[in-house]
C-alpha cells in the first residue's frame, strides 16, 4: 500500500487518524507504531521482523553506550584532578567506541548484504571464473525502506556516541522513530530529535494540522498524478528504446526524466510530510527549490536534503576531523600551502561521500558513475572557487549580477540533466551511448515529426500546464512569498476554493483510470 | 576573539561575523569553509576539534565558536 | 472544548459533503447517453460506452473476458450465421472487479440470455492492484465523472475511436504459431499463475448471483490460445466450473472440431485469434447456442435492420483491411482518404440512433 494509492489516502489514513484521536493520549504512540508495522506487513510479512530486530538492536547498543558512560561518570567522581578525569574518560571512550563500531558495522553490514552482495559477487566472479571458482549468489528479499531506516539508526548511534543526547530508554519510542509509516517508503531521513518527541507526545488531532497536512498531501498528489506519472510513459519509452533515438530526443529524455523525478519525489515527500502533519509531527523537508541552485554544490543542498545532511554529518565531517586526515592536512599545509591542503582534504572527505551517495541509490556501475560524476564536479568547484573570484574581480564583474545568476543557473541545469541521463539509463553503457548520440543527428524539428505515440497532445498540454503551475509556485516561494501560509490563513471560501481546485485538477487531469497503468514510486526501491 | 575574527575574515570577508548568528543554518559558511576554519583554529589555538564538536550550535556564530575554543583549550 | 469539537466536525462534514455534491452533479452531467458524443471516449472505456448506446433490450448474448475474448469472438459473424445479437464487453488485461461492474453496467438496459465468460482472466490476480480496484471500481460505477475524466483529452485532440463492430475490431494480421500443436502438454512460464485465487472466486460468485437473479445463463469457455493454456490450467477451470455449477467449453481440446488452423488463424504466434480464427470460434459457439434452442433468430425483423446495415459495412471493412491489423489502422486513419470514408459512417451511425 504505497502512499499515493487510494487505499492509503481514502482508507488507511482516515482510519488511523480516527483511532488515534479516540484513544487516550498515552496510548497514541502505540497506535502509530501499530499502524506503521501494519503498513510494513502489507509489503512484506516476514521482513517486518528485520525492522523490529533493527530497532531492538539499535536500542541495545545505545543503552550499552550510556551504561559505559555512566560507569565513567561514577569513576570520575573518585578523581581528584582534571588530568585524572581526562584519563578515565579516554579509557571509557575506548569501550564506548567498541559499542559504536559493533552497532554501525552490523547495521551497515545488513544493508550492504541486502543491497550489494549480489552485485559485488557478480563482479568478483568475473575474476574468480578464471580461477575456476565462483561465489554463490544470495537469494535476498528486499526489505522496504532499509536504506532509510538503517541510516536513521546509524545516525542515532553516532549522536549518542558523541553525547548529543542520552540514549533512548523507551524501546517503543525508538522503534516508532525508525518505522513511522509516512517515512518508511521514501524518507526523509530524520535525526532522532527531529521527530521522536512529537511522535511520542500523542498530541490530539488539531484543525490547523489537518488543514496544513491536507493541503500538503493534495499538492503532492497533483505534482505526481498530473505531471510526473504522464512523463513516466514518455521517459520509459525513450530510455528503453534509446537505440532508436538521437540528438534532440535524448536531451528531451534527460529533461523530461529530471522533471518527472523531481515532481514525483518531491510530490511523494509532500504526501509524507503532510501525513506527518496530520498527527502533529513535523517531518524535516527534503527539497528547497533545487532548480534555483547556482552551482552543483548548492543543488545538493536543496535536493534530497535529508540524505545530503546525513552524509555531511556522519561521513564528511567525521572524516575531515579524523586523525588521519588532520595529520595529512598539517603536513600538507606546510609543504603545499593552504590552498592545496584544503583541496586535498576536501577530496579525501568528498570521495567516500560520493561513492556512498552514488551506490546508495542502487547496486550498479551507473550509480557509482553518478556519484563519481558529482565528485569530480564538486571538487572542481572547490578548487576553482578562489580562482573564479579573482577573475571576476579582474574583469570588474559584480558577483551578484542578475545575468550572472542566470548563467550560473543554466550551467547548473546542464550538469543536473546530464547527471540524471546517466542515472536513469538502463545501464552505464546505455548512458554513454545516449550521451554521445546527442551530438549525432541533432534536429530539433524531429521532435515534432517523430513524436512517439505514448503521449497524446492532451497529455503534453497537461504536463506543460502542470509544470508551469509548479514552477510559478516555486518561484514565488523562492522570492519569499509564503503561499502555503496565505492559503491556510485565508477565509474559508477562498481556502476551500483552493482545495477544491487542486482536488478537481487531480480528479480530471490525473493520469489514472482506464488507459493508464499504475506508476510505481521511484525511490521506494532504495 | 580578535584572532578568530581575522581567520573568519580570511575565509570570507563579505560576512559580518560580529552580528551573524546563523552561519551554518543559512549556509553562509559551507562545508569547505568549515574545513579551512577548523585547520586554522586548530593551528592557532593549539586545540583538537573532534567529530563530537561538529554541531550547528558550535559554529553558528563567532561567539559560539569562541566558547568552543575556550572550552577545548581548558582540556 | 465540546463546542469546538462540534464546530470542527461540522466543518469537516461540510467540506466532504460539498465535495460529494459537486461530484454527484458532475457525474450526472457526464452520463454518456445524454450529453456527449460517444466518439469522444477514448481507450478502454470506448467499448463499454458503445455497449450502453445500444438500443434497449436488443442484445441476446454478451461476451466478456480479457483480450482473448475480444479478439476471438466477432458479433457480426454470429449475426450473419444465426441471427443472434451479441456484444463484446471485455477489455485488455481485464481484472475481476472491473468485470463485475462491466456486466452490471452492460445489463442496465439489456436482458441477455447468455453471458460468455472467457476463462483466462480468472487467473489474473495481484493483491495490491486488485485491492485498489476493489476500492476504485465501485466509485467509478457510481461516478461517471471520475470514470470518464479523461474526456478532456479528446477536446484537445479529437482522436478517432477504433472502429468497433459491436465490440470487435477487425484484425486480419497473420502471425503463424510455430510451436507444438500439443501445447496442452507443455509447461507455462513460471511467472504465470496456475490457481484461481479466492478473491477471483468471490467476484465470480457476485457475477453469478447477478446473472441468476436476471435469468442470464453463464457459459464459461477457453479461447484457443497455445500460449496461455495447458492441462494444469484447464484442469483448474474444470474444477472451478463444477464448483460454481456453470457450463464449461474448452475450445483447446476440440481444436479440430472448431477448425482452427494454427498457421492462419492467429494474429501473434499463438496468443490471440485473428479474424479468421474468430470467425471459426464464433461459428462453433453460434452452433452451440443454436442447439440450446432458446434464442431467437432476428434476421428479417425490421427492429434489427441496423444489424443488416452494419453487416454490409463490416464486410466492406474486412475487404478493405485485407492483410492489415487494427494497429495499422491508426496510421492509416492519419491518411485523409480512409478517415473521410469511415468518419462518414461513424456519424451516420449516430444520426440513425437519434431517429
Amino acid at each position: 500500500m504505497a502512499i499515493h494509492t487510494n487505499l492509503y489516502l481514502l482508507v488507511f489514513l482516515p482510519v488511523v487518524l480516527i483511532i488515534y484521536q479516540l484513544v487516550p493520549r498515552k496510548a497514541r504512540w502505540g497506535v502509530l507504531l501499530a499502524a506503521s508495522y501494519a503498513l510494513y506487513i502489507s509489503f512484506s510479512k516476514y521482513l517486518v521482523l528485520l525492522l523490529m530486530a533493527t530497532a531492538a538492536f539499535t536500542y541495545g547498543i545505545g543503552r550499552w553506550m550510556d551504561r559505559i558512560g555512566n560507569e565513567c561518570s561514577e569513576k570520575q567522581k573518585e578523581c581528584t584532578d582534571r588530568k585524572q578525569k581526562s584519563e578515565v574518560k579516554k579509557a571509557f571512550q575506548k569501550k564506548r567506541v567498541v559499542a559504536l563500531r559493533v552497532g554501525v558495522l552490523v547495521l551497515l553490514g545488513i544493508l550492504f548484504y541486502v543491497n550489494y552482495y549480489n552485485f559485488v559477487a557478480q563482479n568478483v566472479n568475473i575474476f574468480l571464473g578464471k580461477l575456476g571458482t565462483q561465489l554463490p549468489m544470495a537469494r535476498v528479499m528486499f526489505p522496504m525502506g532499509i536504506s532509510f531506516y538503517t541510516l536513521e539508526a546509524v545516525g542515532y548511534l553516532a549522536d549518542v556516541y558523541w553525547e548529543r543526547y542520552p540514549a533512548e530508554k523507551h524501546l517503543g519510542k525508538l522503534a516508532l522513530f525508525l518505522s513511522f509509516f509516512p517515512q518508511i517508503m521514501e524518507g526523509p531521513i530524520a535525526r532522532y530529535p527531529d521527530t521522536s518527541d512529537a511522535l511520542f507526545a500523542g498530541e490530539p488531532v488539531k484543525m490547523e494540522n489537518l488543514n496544513e497536512g491536507f493541503l500538503r498531501i493534495i499538492w503532492g498528489l497533483f505534482k505526481k498524478m498530473v505531471v510526473s506519472d504522464r512523463l513516466s510513459y514518455l521517459t520509459t519509452h525513450l530510455f528503453t528504446n534509446y537505440k532508436e533515438y538521437h540528438g534532440s530526443f535524448i536531451i528531451l529524455a534527460a529533461i523530461a526524466y529530471t522533471i518527472q523525478l523531481y515532481l514525483e519525489f518531491s510530490g511523494s515527500i509532500d504526501i509524507v510530510i503532510g501525513s506527518g502533519k496530520l498527527f502533529g509531527v513535523t517531518i524535516p523537508e527534503n527539497f528547497n527549490q533545487p532548480f534555483s541552485a547556482q552551482s552543483a554544490a548548492e543543488f545538493w543542498r536543496r535536493w534530497h536534503m535529508s540524505l545530503g545532511t546525513w552524509f555531511k554529518n556522519y561521513v564528511f565531517y567525521p572524516i575531515t576531523v579524523s586523525p588521519m586526515v588532520k595529520n595529512w592536512n598539517k603536513k600538507a599545509r606546510k609543504k603545499y600551502g593552504k590552498y592545496w591542503s584544503m583541496v586535498g582534504t576536501s577530496a579525501m572527505a568528498l570521495f567516500p561521500v560520493w561513492v556512498a551517495t552514488g551506490v546508495w541509490h542502487g547496486a550498479g556501475w551507473k550509480y557509482l558513475f553518478y556519484g563519481m560524476y558529482y565528485f569530480v564536479i564538486l571538487l572542481f568547484g572547490v578548487a576553482m572557487e578562489p580562482i573564479k573570484e579573482k577573475n571576476l574581480q579582474k574583469l570588474g564583474i559584480d558577483k551578484d549580477a542578475k545575468w550572472l545568476k542566470v548563467v550560473r543557473i543554466l550551467k547548473t541545469w546542464v550538469i543536473i540533466f546530464t547527471g540524471e541521463l546517466f542515472f536513469n539509463a538502463l545501464n552505464l553503457r546505455a548512458g554513454f551511448a545516449m550521451f554521445f548520440s546527442i551530438f549525432g543527428n541533432f534536429h530539433i524539428s524531429s521532435i515534432w515529426k517523430y513524436w512517439p505515440d505514448v503521449l497524446t497532445k492532451g497529455d503534453v498540454v497537461a504536463v506543460c500546464a502542470g509544470s508551469v503551475i509548479v514552477w510559478i509556485v516555486g518561484f514565488l516561494k523562492e522570492s519569499g512569498v509564503d503561499i502555503r501560509g496565505k492559503i491556510l490563513n485565508a477565509k474559508t471560501p477562498y481556502k476551500w476554493g483552493v482545495y477544491y481546485a487542486i482536488i478537481f485538477a487531480i480528479l480530471i487531469f490525473g493520469a489514472y483510470g482506464t488507459g493508464y497503468q499504475p506508476v510505481d514510486l521511484i525511490y521506494a526501491g532504495f | 576573539m580578535e584572532e578568530l575574527l581575522e581567520i573568519l575574515q580570511d575565509i570570507d570577508d563579505s560576512v559580518d561575523y560580529e552580528n551573524e548568528t546563523a552561519l551554518i543554518d543559512d549556509h553562509i559558511l559551507d562545508s569547505f569553509g568549515i574545513i579551512t576554519l577548523i585547520s586554522e583554529i586548530e593551528e592557532h589555538f593549539d586545540i583538537e576539534v573532534d567529530a563530537a564538536e561538529m554541531t550547528p550550535e558550535n559554529f553558528n556564530s563567532a561567539a559560539a565558536m569562541w566558547e568552543m575554543i575556550q572550552r577545548l583549550q581548558e582540556n | 472544548m465540546h463546542s469546538d469539537l462540534k464546530k470542527n466536525i461540522i466543518k469537516l462534514a461540510a467540506f466532504g459533503g460539498l465535495l460529494l455534491v459537486i461530484l454527484v452533479i458532475a457525474s450526472a452531467i457526464m452520463t454518456p447517453e445524454k450529453w456527449f458524443d460517444e466518439n469522444l471516449i477514448q481507450d478502454r472505456n470506448s467499448r463499454s460506452v458503445q455497449m450502453m448506446e445500444q438500443p434497449e433490450y436488443t442484445i441476446d448474448v454478451m461476451n466478456i473476458g480479457d483480450s482473448l475474448s475480444t479478439a476471438g469472438f466477432t458479433p457480426m459473424e454470429l449475426w450473419r450465421q444465426q441471427g443472434f445479437t451479441s456484444f463484446n464487453i471485455g477489455a485488455d488485461g481485464l481484472r475481476m472487479a472491473e468485470s463485475y461492474y462491466a456486466v452490471v453496467e452492460a445489463c442496465d438496459k439489456q436482458a441477455p440470455k447468455y453471458l460468455l465468460i472467457e476463462s483466462l482472466y480468472l487467473f489474473r490476480f495481484a493483491l495490491g492492484q486488485d485491492m485498489q480496484m476493489s476500492l476504485s471500481q465501485p466509485i467509478y460505477h457510481r461516478s461517471a465523472f471520475l470514470k470518464y475524466h479523461n474526456i478532456w483529452k479528446s477536446l484537445v485532440e479529437p482522436k478517432g475511436v477504433m472502429i468497433y463492430h459491436r465490440g470487435y475490431t477487425v484484425n486480419e494480421n497473420v502471425g503463424e504459431y510455430e510451436g507444438d500443436f500439443g501445447y496442452l502438454d507443455l509447461d507455462l512460464d513460471k511467472n504465470n499463475r496456475m490457481t484461481i485465487s479466492a478473491y477471483n472466486s468471490f467476484y465470480f460468485d457476485m457475477i453469478k448471483k447477478f446473472c441468476d437473479e436476471r435469468g442470464i445463463k453463464i457459459i464459461l469457455y477457453s479461447m484457443p490460445s497455445a500460449l496461455n493454456y495447458n492441462w494444469e490450467r484447464v484442469g483448474k477451470i474444470e474444477e472451478f466450473a463444477k464448483e460454481k455449477r456453470v457450463e464449461y467449453i474448452d475450445l483447446n481440446q476440440i481444436i479440430d472440431q472448431v477448425g482452427i488452423d494454427w498457421e492462419q488463424d492467429t494474429n501473434d504466434n499463438g496468443d490471440h485469434m485473428n479474424l479468421f480464427g474468430a470467425v471459426k470460434v464464433t461459428g462453433y459457439l453460434g452452433n452451440h447456442l443454436k442447439e440450446k434452442a432458446d434464442l431467437v433468430d432476428h434476421r428479417g425483423d425490421p427492429a434489427y435492420s441496423d444489424w443488416d446495415a452494419e453487416l454490409i459495412e463490416y464486410d466492406q471493412l474486412v475487404e478493405d483491411m485485407e492483410g492489415m491489423s487494427f494497429q495499422d489502422i491508426w496510421n492509416i486513419r492519419k491518411d485523409k482518404e480512409w478517415d473521410e470514408k469511415y468518419k462518414k459512417q461513424d456519424s451516420q451511425k449516430n444520426t440513425e440512433k437519434t431517429e
